[in-house]
């Protein structure tokens, strides 16, 4: 029932309240004319009687105060009075002020940047309804069609759907032109749950043969190639010699499997190809109500009677491969560590940035302290100063939090740029990430308001008064604290000055890791004619040796070949077993690199020949088979024997095919964390003729040139073009350039990684500088006196030096102990170097170390330029 | 004037409740009503008085109203609202209990 009376009493506070601020007063003025009668009677004099009920009563001020603490409606009065205040003072201090806000607004920005992208990619579940019932089925790898055909029928809890990578020639008006697409099953898009933005996406019925003429295209294969054209659905395509029609574009946002995917065609099912290649990646929706576990038992279970349907003889480990894993984490599982990198580093440069802003608020709370102690004597309780110093950091977060924000917007485009083409949704800032932003913006103002805030409150009034205070006790504590912040950040900006030195090393073995193949004057382009070409046997044979011709033709060609991949770029995989050696059986085989080529390929790749021969042109389909090995094979395969005349073959072939050269190793794969791929040794070239994958499809054309192999580039589509001008030429690029892209995801994440240590030494010095600077102001008497007894400048140089001596050294053992810890977590991103190296470690030591050293010189020239006679006097 | 003996918030708190209970007064006359009944012993802190008035108010056990004072003068009333009785008894109460049970231990111990 209390309510009724104090209801309207708070109201009263808030919309009268100059009224209640007089009814207070007249209520004490009342007081005090009845004390001062009182006194008057007792015999004193009027003015006397004045005096001591003033005295009686106590402080008029302490008591008004303390009466309105209990309207509590202060809060809102306060925290208003409070902003007033901050921002007049802002005023007054605009050096300061900017170099708070900067620091926040850089670390906050990073932060959200950094956030804003992690978000998108590893943390937003996957854009299709219900994607937790969406699992990954290929951890074996492509599947043939049939299998994926055979599982459909089979399982029950779980609905399967399977695309596959491709490329297609789509051409018009004469002109083709690659264009990267998928197969993909007539389920695909309903298993996902996607839907077209115009049109219509695959239905059961689509896959039949001489219904499956259609094609969905992506939103920026639309605008691009089709200019937006808004009567798109109906058009017709044609794609690899067939004419496709255009049955529904995708939204803009649809990129899977991958955002270079820019078209998908039904897959054709037929008897033909059921059992040809492996090709098919299989992806699954598990049926609602069905848990992972007894979706995967079934899957397993139902492995081995699909692969006995197979028409080869599979490894003895295969069937057991098989499983069913989340989708979300197999599509980012690559970039994950990279991403996770980053996020570490930004919360590293955010403590630095809190650090710094901490300790510039306790060197300005120092001199705040007369300010604090008038207030507290006035009548300001501690938990008004502190909410009041409080709200002032509050307020310089978010401001530093909103200029952060607009840096982020700004960097985030500079940012994407460093991912990888294939990183899959890369996002746009959305709102999480301003909640994010904000709500990093008020922890931080919070943080590290805080200890200055309690350490201001607690100023002895008295001492503080006095002229020339200098309340020791308290400013102990303070540059305690405060050195304590400067040996923290020094040791943050170590730990990331560490982790990006490993990168740069990194990157550095990595691009000078002998490649083994000479690389300058090596020109490469990628020719894919239809598959409907290729179909008639000899007629891509055919046509492959005419390009070479057309190529050597071309003046300033030294020699061209053809192969079916390039080392570094998209090199074919197979498994083998060799004759005589169990262990590699066709139950066990073991995986190789795996190059179908012509015979000029090893000169124009400048790889020598070490036993043996090469391959010819009578190495042809129908004689003998032969093979050359690489010379890591040959150790590994047949140790202390001479290879030549051993025998080997793909695993699930029946013909075993005779070594005829071993060759000099070359670096085949590139630099992406692939497990497979790292315990892969070796590569075993097979004549084109008798390829594995065989009739050969597309090929790349391999080009030694005399010259700038750039001119022959403009060429090369013409020379292609005589032979068939339906064939497109694409990814024209030298070696060079081909090893550059090799390392340009290692290469990017280093760049970021360094960009934001030099951030966090950058911070950390400011620091350094701004906490000696500060401790030279204060002891500037201290300075005095020494220098007024016979110091020498140099002494003081030295005393102020020492200190900052002192705090380096803490923070690079800190630091260093702490890079040792964590930089174990970067193990996945380095290559070939430890992540204890010593040299790295030792010279990031010495770079922060003097770093820090140069920092201090300021102040402590500073201090030497302290004028005596003014600093006895300063107070 | 002899020193002051500190009272406790709470207290002083019981005893402006109770000097009201029976007549609104303002707070001059509460001081010196306390002072008149204890027989000099407790002076209120004049200081402590006027916070606690208002505390009590914002509250809800007491409500105010201005009047006119023996002098004519305008002055602020005091009096107990019905939720403030009950809470007076309440605490009386319990300050009975305390008061009592020190009793039994000072002269036992």
């Amino acid at each position: 029932m209390r309510w009724i009376y104090k209801f309207p009493l708070r109201l009263r506070s808030i919309f009268a309240k100059a009224k209640t601020e007089a009814d207070l007063s007249s209520e004490l003025q009342f007081h005090l004319e009845l004390l001062r009668e009182e006194f008057m009677t007792k015999g004193l004099s009027a003015e006397e009687a004045r005096l001591a009920a003033l005295r009686e009563l106590g402080g008029l001020e302490q008591i008004k105060e303390e009466c309105r603490e209990s309207r509590r409606v202060n809060w809102v009065e306060h925290t208003v009075q409070d902003l007033r205040f901050a921002l007049r003072t802002w005023r007054r201090n605009p050096g300061f002020t900017s170099v708070v806000i900067l620091t926040l607004a850089l670390g906050i920005g990073a932060n959200t940047a950094i956030f804003s992208l992690v978000n998108g990619i590893l943390l937003q579940p996957l854009s299709f309804p219900h994607p937790e019932q969406l699992v990954n089925a290929a951890y074996t790898g492509p599947v043939p069609e049939g299998a994926f055909i055979e599982f459909q029928q089979r399982l029950k809890s779980m609905d399967i759907a399977a695309q596959s990578w491709g490329g297609f020639n789509v051409s018009s008006e004469g002109n083709a032109v690659r264009i990267n697409g998928s197969a993909v099953s007539s389920n695909f898009f309903t298993l996902l749950g996607a839907s077209a933005l115009k049109g219509r996406v695959f239905r059961q019925g689509d896959e039949l043969p001489g219904q499956d003429n259609l094609v969905v295209i992506s939103y920026s294969l639309w605008q691009t190639r089709f200019g937006g054209d808004p009567q798109i659905v109906g058009r017709w395509m044609t794609v690899d010699d067939t004419a496709r029609q255009i049955v529904g574009v995708m939204p803009r946002h649809f990129t899977y499997p991958a955002p270079s995917i820019q078209m998908w065609v039904p897959a054709r099912v037929d008897a033909q190809h059921m059992w040809k290649d492996f090709l098919f990646w299989m992806i699954g929706r598990i049926k609602p109500g069905v848990e992972l576990e007894r979706a995967r038992a079934e899957f397993k279970a139902t492995a081995p009677q699909v692969v006995a349907h197979y028409p080869w003889q599979m490894g003895k480990d295969y069937v057991t491969m098989f499983n069913i894993g989340p989708l979300q984490h197999d599509t980012v599982g690559v970039i994950r560590p990279t991403l996770l990198l980053l996020l570490g580093a930004v919360v590293l440069i955010l403590m630095v940035a809190c650090g710094n802003v901490a300790n510039l608020l306790l060197g300005k709370s120092a001199t705040r302290e007369k300010e604090i102690a008038v207030r507290t004597a006035l009548g300001a309780s501690r938990r008004r100063i502190v909410r009041q110093l409080l709200t002032e950091s509050t307020l310089f977060a978010l401001a530093g939090g909103a200029v952060g924000a607009l840096f982020a917007f700004g960097s985030l485009d500079v940012l994407k740029s460093f991912l990888p083409a294939y990183t899959p949704r890369l996002a746009d800032l959305d709102v999480r990430v301003m909640e994010f932003s904000l709500i990093i913006s008020l922890l931080t103002g919070i943080i590290f308001g805080m200890a200055p805030a309690l350490h201001a409150s607690i100023a002895d009034v008295e001492q503080s008064l006095k002229a020339g205070a200098q309340t020791t006790s308290l400013n102990r504590k303070r540059k305690r604290l405060s050195s304590g912040l400067v040996v923290v950040e020094v040791a943050l900006a170590v730990i990331l000055v560490s982790g990006a030195g490993l990168l740069i090393k990194s990157v550095c073995v990595l691009m000078q890791a002998r490649t083994g193949v000479q690389s300058d004057h090596l020109l490469t382009a990628n020719i894919t004619p239809a598959s409907s070409f290729c179909a008639k046997n000899n007629a891509c044979r055919d046509f492959y040796a005419q390009v070479q011709e057309q190529v050597r033709a071309i003046p300033g060609v030294k020699e061209a070949a053809v192969s079916d991949g390039i080392p570094l770029y998209d090199v074919g995989r197979t498994v083998v077993a060799v004759e005589g050696r169990p262990e590699f059986s066709a139950d066990n085989p073991y995986s190789v690199w795996e190059f179908s080529v012509s015979p000029d390929y090893l000169p124009t790749m400048g790889i020598p020949v070490l036993r043996g021969r090469n391959f010819e042109n009578t190495d042809t389909l129908n004689s003998a088979k032969v093979v050359l090995v690489e010379k890591k094979l040959a150790d590994l395969f047949w140790p202390g024997q001479d290879p030549i005349g051993k025998h080997i073959k793909p695993s699930w072939m029946k013909e075993w095919r005779t070594v005829v050269g071993v060759v000099q190793d070359v670096r085949a794969y590139n630099v992406s964390p692939d497990d497979v791929a790292a315990r892969m040794i070796g590569a075993v070239y097979f004549p084109e003729a008798q390829g594995v994958i065989s009739p050969p499809g597309q090929m790349d054309v391999l080009i030694r040139t005399k010259g700038d192999p750039a001119a022959i580039a403009q060429e090369l589509p013409q020379a292609v073009a005589k032979v068939n001008p339906a064939v497109p030429v694409s990814k024209i690029r030298t070696m060079d350039e081909i090893i550059h892209l090799s390392v340009s995801q290692p290469r990017s994440t280093m760049w970021l990684f360094t960009a934001f240590a030099a951030l966090a030494l950058v911070l950390g010095l400011v620091g350094i500088y701004s906490v000696l600077s500060y401790a030279v102001a204060q002891r500037t008497r201290e300075i005095g006196i020494r220098m007024a007894l016979g110091a020498e400048r140099w002494e003081v140089l030295g005393l102020i030096i020492r200190q900052g001596f002192v705090l380096t050294i803490a923070g690079l053992v800190i630091g260093m102990t702490g890079a040792m810890i964590l930089t174990r977590f970067m193990r996945s991103l380095l290559h070939g170097v430890q992540p204890n190296d010593a040299t790295t470690l030792t010279l990031v030591s010495v770079l922060v170390g003097s770093a820090s050293m140069a920092a201090c010189l300021v102040p402590s020239r500073r201090a030497t330029k302290v004028d005596p006679t003014l600093a006895l006097k300063y107070e | 004037m002899g020193k002051p003996t500190d009272l406790i918030q709470g207290t002083l708190d019981l005893l402006i409740l109770k000097t009201i209970a029976l007549q609104p007064m303002h707070g001059w006359a509460i001081a010196q009503r306390i002072r008149q009944l204890s027989k000099e012993v407790l002076q209120v802190n004049q200081g402590a008085l006027y916070p606690a008035l208002h505390r009590l108010e914002q509250s809800g056990w007491i409500k105010s109203h201005w009047g006119e004072s023996d002098n004519n003068r305008r002055a602020k009333y005091y009096s107990l609202t019905r939720a403030g009785q009950k809470y007076l008894r309440e605490q009386q109460a319990s300050w009975d209990r305390l008061s009592m049970a020190i009793n039994i231990v000072l002269e036992n111990a």
